[in-house]
C-alpha cells in the first residue's frame, strides 16, 4: 500500500506522538557483502504477510516509506564494531518510534531485510537481491533482548538483539549468508558446505543484457537449488546430488538460493560452477555387442580400440548384433550415425526397434533423438545377411562356405558443440 | 552540622557535613569570609531486571563563586558575556575543556536558580548559553558560581563505579546494566527515554554511535534511568556532593499541538510534599473540576519499588481547587503526599497557545547556606 501526501498517515505525521518507543537493534554476525544495509520493516497492513522486496520495484528505502503493505521503521548502515569479527552485523539506537504518525500499533509483526545493492534513499528494483529475517523463538534472542520481532507496548526503551554463537548469542543466523555470483567475471566456482540443516547460501548477480548461464553443481544428498527471477518468480528449482542449469536468461536480477531438503544433519557440502557461457560438450559414445546387455565399448570414447565385437555365422546364416548409442556429454544433441555398407557377398542391414533405417544409416543422415548425460540413448539392430550362393564354392561334389570376415564400423558424430566421435566395430567371420 | 535521615527504607539520604557561613554578600563585612559547603549523599537501591529512575540533587564544588561585575552583554548567536568581579584569572580553556555550568543564585529575576552552559570563557569572563531574556536582571553584583558539570565520567567513573555492572563491549551478549536518558525534544506524551549508554572497565559509550561518551552532561533537575539486567546483583547508586542552598529553577516544555511530557527531577535530597513543590498557579495549571474533559496539567512519579523494565509511572497528581488530588477513585488530596528525594517527576503540561517553557523555581524546604 502507498501512501500519498495527502493520506491519513501525512496526516499522522503532522500531529505529536501520542507515546513513543526506542529501539536498540543488533544482529549479527553473518555473512553479507560490505555495504549491506539493513531495512527493518512492520506489518503495517496487519495481513500477516510481508512483501517481498524483489517484488516491490520502486519502494524508496527510508523511514516511514513502504514496502508494499510494510512500512520501514529503520534503514541501518553495517556496523563497522570490531566486536563482529570477521562477520558482519547490524547495531543501531531508534530513538524515537512513533506508532501513531506510522500508522502501526502493539503487536505488529517485524522482518528485517538486507539489501547488498542498495543505500538509504534508493529504490527497490525488479528482484532487488536480499535476505529477510525473523523469529518468533524467544531462545534466539539475547536474555537481555526486552522485546521481539513485534512491536512492544507504547512508551518504553527497548532492545532486540539476536546474535550467533561467534559472539556469544544463542541465535542461528545460519540462513544469513549473501555472496555475489560475479557473472560477469565470466565463470567461477564455490566448494563451500552448508553448516546445518538451517543454513542456506544466497548469491545474486545481474544480467545487463539477456546472457547464457551455465550452473552445474555437485553436492551431497538434499541440496536444493532455486533460481529467482527479476520479477521474483523462481525460474529453475533443482538439486540433489547433481544439477545443472544451461540456460539464456533475461536482462535484470538473479538471486540463488541453496538450501537443504527438511531433515539430515550436519553439513552438506556443495561445489558450484558457473559460467556465462556454455561449458557443456557432446560426448558420443558406442557400445557394441551380441546383445543390450553385453556391450562392449562403454566409456570408451574417441573410437579409442577395443570397441569391437565378433558374431558367429555358421554356415554363412545371417546374424545380428547391437550398437548403442549415447551421449555421456551435458549438451543435448542428436548425434548422426553413420554404418558401412555391406557388399555383394553379405547385406548389412540396421534397424531401430522395426523400422529399416539402413539408407539413413549409410549415408550418414540417420540422427538420434536428442539425448543427453543419463539418457537411455538409441539403440540400432545390426543384421548381417551372407549370400550363400555367392560365397559357395565348389570343391569336387561338395560346397563349401569359405571363410570370409564381414564388418561395419559405426560411428556417431556430434552436431552441436566442438566436434566429438566415437566409433566401433562388428565383425561377423564365416565359417 | 545537620545530619538528616530517611524514613525511606530504599533511600538513604543525609547531609553529612554542613558549616553555613554567609558568603561574602554584596554590602556585608569586608572580613576575608569562609563557608564550608553543605555536602550530602543518597543511596538508590538499583534492582536486577528494573529501571530505578534516579537523579542527583547535588552540585560538585564549584570552581569559582562571586558576583558579576557588569550587566551581561549580547554576544550574538544565543550568547551573553558576563564580566565577574575579583579577577578570578580562570586558566585558558579550563572552564569548557570540562563543561562547566554558570549557576545564579539570585533569590530575584527570571534567572534566579538557573544554570547555563558555558560555552567559552576568558579570565574574567564566561560566555553562556543565554540569551539576554534569559538572564534577565542579572547585573553588577549578582550573584553567580561556576559549577562542573557532572559528567558520565564525572558522576559515575568507569574505573570506579559500582552502581552499574560494566559490560564487556557494545554487543547485546556483552551488555550488562545500562543507563537512560529521557527524551527532552520529541513533542507529545509518554516519550520512550531516546538515549542509551553502557560502560565499561574504562569508557562510557552511547549505544547506536558507540563512541565514548564519558563527556556526556548531566544536566541539573535531569533524571536518568539506571536499567539492571535479569539474573545480576543488586547495586546501589550513591551520588554525593554540595546539596544545593538556593533556589533552582528548571526548563518544562510546553507545546500548542498537544500535551507535552517533560521528565524532571526534584534537585533536593528531602522528601517533599507535594504542596511544597513550588509549582506555582503559573507554572503548573489548575485543572476546573476533577473531570477528565477538563483535566490540565498532571504530575506522573515513577515507583522505584516496582521491579520492572519500563514501567509505567505509579501515580498521577493534578491541582484542582487549590490543592494537589491523586488521579483515581474519589480524586483524594495529595497536598500531603510525599515527594521522594531526588525522585523523577514526569511534568505532563496541557496543550499551551504556543510552544514555550516554562521554569518551575523551586527553594529548598531546609535551611542551610551554601552555593
Amino acid at each position: 500500500m502507498k501512501i500519498s501526501l495527502f493520506s491519513p498517515l501525512a496526516l499522522a505525521l503532522a500531529l505529536p506522538a501520542s507515546a513513543t518507543v526506542s529501539i536498540e537493534f543488533q544482529l549479527g554476525g553473518i555473512d553479507v557483502p560490505a555495504g549491506s544495509i539493513g531495512v527493518l520493516v512492520a506489518d503495517a497492513d496487519g495481513d500477516e504477510n510481508f512483501t517481498s522486496p524483489a517484488k516491490a520495484a520502486g519502494a524508496v528505502l527510508s523511514n516511514g516509506e513502504w514496502i508494499g503493505g510494510d512500512v520501514i521503521l529503520a534503514v541501518f548502515s553495517r556496523s563497522g564494531l570490531p566486536d563482529w569479527g570477521a562477520q558482519k552485523g547490524f547495531a543501531s539506537q531508534m530513538a524515537v518510534l512513533d506508532y501513531a504518525a506510522l500508522g502501526l500499533a502493539e503487536g505488529a509483526a517485524l522482518m528485517l531485510h538486507i539489501f547488498p545493492q542498495r543505500t538509504e534513499g534508493q529504490t527497490l528494483r525488479a528482484g532487488e537481491p536480499h535476505l529477510s529475517y525473523r523469529t518468533d523463538e524467544i531462545g534466539q534472542r539475547t536474555s537481555n533482548s526486552t522485546m521481539g520481532f513485534t512491536l512492544p507496548a507504547d512508551g518504553g526503551a527497548h532492545l532486540l538483539a539476536v546474535i550467533g554463537p561467534d559472539q556469544q548469542g544463542n541465535a542461528d543466523l545460519t540462513s544469513l549468508d549473501l555472496r555475489i555470483l560475479p557473472y560477469t567475471s565470466g565463470s567461477g566456482s564455490f566448494e563451500r558446505a552448508l553448516s546445518s540443516p538451517t543454513a542456506r547460501h544466497t548469491y545474486y548477480f545481474e544480467l545487463g543484457a539477456s546472457g547464457f548461464l551455465s550452473l552445474q553443481g555437485v553436492a551431497d544428498t538434499g541440496l536444493v537449488a532455486q533460481l529467482i527471477g527479476p520479477d521474483g518468480q523462481k525460474v529453475y528449482t533443482g538439486g540433489g546430488a547433481g544439477f545443472g542449469l544451461y540456460d539464456t536468461l533475461a536482462a535484470g536480477l538473479y538471486t540463488l538460493v541453496l538450501s537443504r531438503e527438511i531433515g539430515g544433519s550436519g553439513a552438506l557440502a556443495y561445489e558450484l560452477d558457473f559460467a556465462n557461457s556454455d561449458v557443456r560438450f557432446v560426448v558420443p559414445d558406442i557400445a557394441v555387442g551380441r546383445g543390450l546387455t553385453s556391450l562392449v565399448g562403454s566409456n570408451t570414447l574417441d573410437g579409442l580400440p577395443g570397441q569391437s565385437v565378433v558374431l558367429a555365422s555358421a554356415k554363412a546364416n545371417p546374424s545380428s548384433g547391437y550398437a548403442s548409442i549415447v551421449n555421456r556429454g551435458r549438451l543435448p544433441d542428436t548425434l548422426a550415425v553413420r554404418g558401412s555398407a555391406g557388399n555383394a557377398l553379405c547385406e548389412i542391414a540396421y534397424f531401430e526397434d522395426a523400422a529399416n533405417v539402413t539408407a539413413a544409416l549409410r549415408t550418414g543422415g540417420y540422427r538420434t533423438a536428442e539425448i543427453t548425460e543419463g539418457d537411455a540413448g538409441s539403440a540400432l539392430r545390426v543384421q548381417f545377411s551372407p549370400n550363400k550362393k555367392r560365397l559357395r564354392k565348389k570343391r569336387g561334389e561338395r560346397t563349401k562356405i569359405p571363410k570370409e570376415t564381414f564388418s561395419t564400423l559405426v560411428r556417431a558424430h556430434s552436431t552441436h558443440g566442438p566436434p566429438a566421435m566415437d566409433a566401433a566395430s562388428i565383425r561377423v567371420p564365416t565359417r | 552540622m545537620n545530619c538528616l535521615t530517611s524514613s525511606l527504607i530504599r533511600r538513604v539520604f543525609g547531609f553529612v557535613f554542613a558549616s553555613g557561613l554567609l558568603p561574602n554578600l554584596p554590602g556585608a563585612l569586608s572580613a576575608a569570609e569562609v563557608f564550608s559547603p553543605v555536602v550530602g549523599f543518597m543511596k538508590f537501591d538499583c534492582h536486577a531486571g528494573s529501571d530505578t529512575v534516579v537523579s542527583v540533587p547535588f552540585h560538585p564544588t564549584p570552581r569559582w563563586s562571586g558576583f558579576a561585575a557588569a550587566s551581561p552583554t549580547d554576544q550574538g548567536g544565543g550568547t551573553s558575556r558576563l564580566a565577574l568581579k575579583d579577577f578570578p584569572s580562570f586558566a585558558a580553556g579550563e572552564l569548557t575543556s570540562t563543561p562547566h555550568f554558570l549557576y545564579c543564585r539570585d533569590r530575584s529575576g527570571v534567572h534566579r536558580g538557573r544554570h547555563f552552559p558555558i560555552v567559552q570563557h576568558g579570565a574574567e569572563t564566561v560566555d553562556v548559553a543565554a540569551s539576554l531574556a534569559d538572564l534577565g536582571s542579572l547585573t553588577t553584583d549578582g550573584l553567580v558560581s561556576l559549577i562542573p558539570a557532572w559528567t558520565l565520567d564525572t558522576l559515575l567513573p568507569p574505573g570506579s563505579q559500582t552502581t552499574l555492572h560494566a559490560s564487556a563491549g557494545p554487543l547485546a551478549t556483552e551488555r550488562v546494566s545500562e543507563l537512560l536518558f529521557f527524551d527532552t525534544t520529541t513533542v507529545g506524551t509518554s516519550l520512550a527515554p531516546s538515549r542509551r549508554f553502557y560502560v565499561t572497565g574504562t569508557t562510557w559509550h552511547e549505544a547506536g554511535s558507540f563512541a565514548e561518551a564519558g563527556d556526556t552532561v548531566i544536566e541539573p533537575g535531569q533524571a536518568f534511568v539506571v536499567r539492571h539486567p535479569a539474573g545480576v546483583a543488586m547495586t546501589t547508586f550513591v551520588p554525593n556532593q554540595q546539596v544545593y542552598g538556593g533556589l533552582v529553577s528548571v526548563s518544562v516544555r510546553v507545546s500548542n499541538q498537544g500535551a507535552q511530557d517533560t521528565m524532571i527531577s526534584l534537585p533536593r535530597p528531602v522528601a517533599i510534599n507535594l504542596a511544597d513543590l513550588d509549582f506555582a498557579p503559573g507554572q503548573f495549571v489548575e485543572s476546573a473540576t476533577t473531570d477528565p474533559g477538563d483535566r490540565k496539567d498532571q504530575l506522573l512519579v515513577f515507583d522505584n519499588a516496582e521491579t520492572l523494565r519500563n514501567k509505567q509511572p505509579d501515580a498521577v497528581y493534578f491541582r484542582t481547587g487549590g490543592q494537589w488530588v491523586r488521579d483515581e477513585p474519589g480524586f483524594p488530596s495529595a497536598n500531603l503526599a510525599p515527594i521522594e528525594p531526588s525522585a523523577g517527576l514526569l511534568v505532563r503540561k496541557a496543550t499551551g497557545a504556543d510552544n514555550h517553557s516554562v521554569l518551575w523555581v523551586n527553594s529548598p524546604t531546609y535551611d542551610v547556606t551554601a552555593p
